[in-house]
């Protein structure tokens, strides 16, 4: 398997991605990662990573049908892909291995 | 038909929609990537909206264009190759990339070319400089175009008219809108007087010459700017003086000028400053530190004959009402000029017989095109402004001719490329396009290049020309980026046609060879390149010579170790005896003499007349002199003698000595005792004298000018000391005289030259043209070698297989070298017979403005062409040299 690599920002968006599944696109994600985060994301961030997941093929996407308040422009839905979900698991089962060699120390 | 949503339907939600700011919106939409751009700018359009409602518009925008502008990263922006445009972009970056590639493959035909190149367009950039420059002069007044000069036109023309005149032609001629009359202030003889300024403040002495005498209407007719004072009223007082910026900070330094006063020494007159005028401009035909007013001339000798109509002594100048016709006004002078001068009708018909005019002279043509009598300073030629742009035309041409001879000459070599692309569908003009942009890329970076040298070399070619150049990027890079284009184009059209009409079939079949069809033309080419190299190198010969010959000249005195000082004070006429007698005892001292003018100077002229034939009246040259001066310049007496110590005027009666062609005027028999009538004040009586002796001709003036009457006059006004020296211990017979002289006279400066030195000057403008005609010269023949060196490479290594077949049939590898050369020497010969013809003619043309001419003599071609030959050997000699030597089993083994 070629080493893909997922940077922080981009494990957000797709776990979001994920969550948010079939109903996910620009403003949601970024809604949804501004409300978890507590802080300001902006929307350019969550494009630049959306497109670089959907080339490395963690995520796919289709076209919603066109709404009038988006000024007639349809929305991307974002759907994480089989690889995008392995992709996560990885990460969070190597996260969790070594957070699990944690010694029981206390830092009382 | 779309599904609405709920939302939507809200009323007040509908009503506030507006669209965000669409600058950004549009920039958005140009940069973003198609396949994004619908679902990002809906995005946008969506956060836009409920920004708006939860913040105000204004917030809203402020956020939105901050998020286009974050937007603008790669991944976002679209590839700049489009991914479906249609267009030839990756068609044109091949077209880079294989040339780039070829410089590289062939770097001595890229040196070859870029380096030709380079010097080309230098010389053109210098040659637009120079040319520029010399176009320039006398553009700084106000519409100088209504600027004319008043000069007379005759056998021998000047430029001085009378004083009254014009104020004349303002009361007479409507159209003429206004004139001053202006001139020099003169010490004896016709040279400038020099004057010892000080502030008496604090003792700033210097020497000024720089001083005219000007009417009051001036600044009226030039439009000089005036920074203070009231220039107008300062010339209607005899007290007053004007000064430029310049001369006001020599003497005054920071402060106010305006009403402090200068002594003028030998007289110690007192001037006050009462304007300061703005410096002349470098181009201009006469500059002037300091201005006086006529009515100050004039207040000395109120009634002296210099300031009315007899004299012609003053330099006219007009300003015409715009749109008039100057040539109009000038045939109407001489008939007007009769309404102030008493002239006979007998005299006026002589005058029109003699061909006698005035002429209206345009100001903005004085600098290139006036050689007459009587120039206010040494003008330019416009003749050396046609010869530099010329040779640096032509250098450029060289240049581009070996682009053109080299690239074509490589077409075998670029012919599959050109059969590929046939093949794959370009067109013959796609092609063209390719080489001529080729051509561009090599000019282009030729041009950087030459913006380098530029940068380098100025300062060289300021201290030759003294101007001071500098390069003004704004200005001159657009018009050197135009050269490079053009001369891109120039160089790469030949070859684009020849190289785009390349048959395919032939090529890819193999059967493509040579392209012989352009043979000769390459040769007549390199034929022409050699011919303008031989044209400036035997020219540049030619040149040297004519400036070697009328150096070493027997000018019909002695001008070596003889030492010139000026004598600026006039009062020390009177002392003369004193001087020469302190000065003869100084150690190396042969002989010490005093004139008022000196050969290669300007001299004064009046006629003269035998008194038993009156009316053969011959105009003259004159110069007062002592009696020690044909001493001290070794003049040859023919027939008589020269003045002795008891030849002083006033003592008895006046004597003269006069040259042989003044003789040979006057008269067919001798005219030594006679007596002559000096008209040396035109109204008055003639002043009478005897003639005591003849001198040799001695060219008192340039060889540009043929010999003229002189006439020698005994009398005290001197501007030189002349002084005959045995070098052997220059300095200190120097400080010596140095010594002496001070004790005369402290208030001027001192000052010295060397009478060859001063000789020298007046061929300067020619001295300057033979170093840039060589400097071309030199660049020509080595623009031209690289290009044979290239053409050398390319035509001997497809000769290779040849010369190594009869090497293996036994021809000696002298026989080789012979065969080698032959067809480019031939060539070079053609070249310097076609060259020969040419450069005779050309410069034939250039010796006639002289009249003492060196002639042009065969040798100066044969060694030319020689030289020209063994160059072009030299050139070829590497190339011959490895071709010859070539080990045959080695170059016919490659098949």
């Amino acid at each position: 398997m070629t080493q893909q690599s997922l940077g922080e920002f981009e494990e957000l968006v797709l776990l979001m991605v994920a969550a948010q599944h079939d109903e996910a696109y620009g403003v949601t994600i970024l809604e949804g990662l501004e409300e978890k985060l507590d802080k300001k994301v902006n929307i350019s961030a969550v494009h630049v990573a959306l497109k670089r997941m959907e080339d490395k093929g963690f995520v796919k996407s289709r076209f919603g049908g066109i709404t009038e308040d988006r000024g007639g422009r349809r929305k991307k839905f974002y759907v994480i892909t089989a690889l995008g979900k392995k992709m996560l698991d990885a990460q969070y089962d190597l996260r969790n291995s070594i957070y699990k060699q944690i010694p029981k120390i206390s830092f009382g | 038909m779309l599904p609405v949503t709920g939302l939507l339907e809200t009323g007040n939600y509908k009503m506030m929609k507006s669209n965000p700011p669409k600058l950004p919106l549009r920039f958005f939409r140009w940069f973003c990537h198609p396949k994004l751009r619908d679902s990002i700018e809906g995005d946008l359009m969506e956060l836009y909206e409920e920004r708006k409602f939860k913040n105000g518009e204004v917030k809203a925008d402020v956020h939105f264009i901050k998020d286009v502008l974050l937007l603008f990263r790669p991944g976002i922006i679209k590839p700049t190759e489009g991914t479906q445009t249609l267009n030839t972009y990756g068609m044109y970056r091949s077209y880079l990339k294989i040339g780039w590639r070829n410089l590289l493959k062939s770097k001595i035909h890229a040196f070859i070319n870029i380096s030709g190149l380079t010097l080309g367009i230098v010389s053109v950039f210098f040659m637009a400089m120079f040319v520029k420059h010399e176009l320039g002069y006398d553009r700084h007044y106000p519409q100088p175009e209504n600027l004319y000069r008043i000069t007379v036109e005759s056998e021998n023309p000047q430029t001085r008219t009378p004083h009254p005149m014009a104020q004349a032609l303002v009361d007479d001629f409507p159209e003429v809108e206004s004139a001053v009359s202006l001139s020099p202030i003169w010490a004896a003889g016709l040279t400038r007087a020099i004057y010892s300024m000080s502030n008496p403040e604090n003792d700033i002495r210097f020497d000024e010459k720089n001083l005219l005498a000007v009417d009051t209407t001036f600044f009226d007719v030039f439009g000089f700017p005036v920074v203070r004072g009231d220039a107008r009223k300062a010339l209607r007082n005899v007290n007053a003086i004007l000064i430029s910026e310049s001369t006001a900070k020599k003497y005054f330094g920071e402060a106010d000028p305006i009403g402090k006063q200068l002594i003028v020494y030998p007289d110690s007159a007192l001037l006050e400053v009462m304007a300061v005028f703005k410096d002349v401009p470098q181009q201009s035909h006469f500059h002037f530190d300091m201005l006086v007013s006529y009515v100050r001339e004039k207040s000395f000798d109120p009634d002296d004959e210099y300031y009315t109509w007899a004299d012609f002594g003053h330099f006219n100048y007009i300003r015409l009402k715009p749109g008039t016709d100057a040539k109009a006004l000038e045939a109407k002078l001489m008939p007007w000029i009769r309404k102030y001068v008493n002239w006979s009708d007998e005299y006026y018909r002589s005058v029109i017989a003699g061909k006698i005019d005035f002429r209206v002279q345009p100001v903005t043509d004085i600098h290139l095109k006036s050689h007459l009598r009587w120039e206010l300073e040494a003008n330019g030629n416009v003749e050396y402004v046609y010869i530099m742009a010329v040779a640096a035309l032509l250098t450029l041409l060289i240049a581009c001719i070996n682009f053109m001879n080299l690239m074509t000459a490589k077409s075998v070599e670029r012919a599959k490329e050109i059969g590929i692309r046939k093949t794959m569908g370009a067109l013959r003009k796609q092609l063209s396009v390719q080489f001529i942009g080729e051509s561009i890329l090599v000019t282009g970076i030729a041009l950087v290049f030459a913006v380098l040298v530029l940068e380098a070399s100025l300062p060289f070619y300021n201290s030759l020309t003294g101007q001071s150049l500098s390069l003004n990027y704004r200005e001159t890079v657009p018009v050197l980026m135009l050269v490079a284009i053009v001369v891109g184009i120039g160089s790469g059209i030949y070859p684009a046609v020849i190289l785009s009409a390349i048959q395919p079939q032939s090529i890819l079949k193999g059967k493509f060879q040579t392209s012989a069809r352009g043979n000769g033309l390459r040769n007549g080419l390199i034929v022409f390149q050699f011919a303008i190299s031989m044209v400036l190198i035997s020219g540049a010969v030619i040149i040297y010579n004519q400036l070697n010959f009328i150096q070493n000249k027997n000018l019909g005195f002695d001008k070596e170790e003889v030492l010139v000082i000026p004598m600026k004070n006039e009062h020390m006429d009177r002392r003369m005896e004193a001087i020469k007698n302190e000065l003869s005892r100084v150690e190396g001292v042969i002989s010490v003499s005093a004139s008022s003018n000196m050969p290669g100077g300007q001299f004064n002229q009046n006629s003269i007349a035998l008194v038993e034939t009156p009316e053969n009246d011959i105009s003259t040259s004159e110069a007062f002199v002592d009696y020690d001066f044909q001493k001290t310049m070794n003049l040859e007496v023919t027939e008589g003698r020269y003045f002795t110590i008891n030849d002083k005027p006033g003592s008895t009666e006046m004597k003269f000595v006069i040259n042989e062609t003044a003789a040979r005027q006057l008269s067919n028999s001798s005219v030594v005792g006679k007596e002559i009538n000096w008209y040396a004040y035109e109204d008055d009586q003639p002043i009478v004298g005897r003639v005591v002796g003849v001198v040799k001709d001695f060219h008192f003036q340039s060889l540009h000018e043929p010999l003229r009457p002189l006439l020698m006059i005994p009398y005290p006004a001197y501007n030189h000391l002349i002084v005959k020296l045995n070098t052997k211990n220059f300095e200190g017979s120097l400080a010596q005289i140095k010594t002496v002289y001070q004790e005369f006279e402290n208030s001027f400066q001192f000052e010295f030259a060397f009478l060859d030195d001063q000789l020298d000057k007046q061929y300067e403008s020619e001295a300057r043209t033979g170093i840039i005609f060589s400097a071309f010269a030199l660049i020509a023949i080595i623009i031209a070698c690289f290009g044979l060196f290239g053409m050398a490479m390319l035509t001997f290594s497809q000769r290779m297989k040849e010369v190594s077949i009869r090497k293996v049939l036994g021809a000696s590898v002298s026989g080789l070298v012979i065969l080698l050369l032959r067809d480019f020497t031939r060539l070079i010969a053609l070249a310097i017979l076609l060259a020969t013809p040419l450069t005779w003619w050309i410069m034939d043309h250039w010796l006639n403005s002289f009249i003492y001419q060196v002639g042009i003599h065969p040798v100066v071609f044969i060694v030319s062409g020689l030289a020209l030959i063994a160059i072009a050997w030299l050139t070829l000699g590497y190339f011959t040299l490895k071709t010859t030597r070539v080990n045959p089993a080695e170059a016919l083994k490659r098949e």
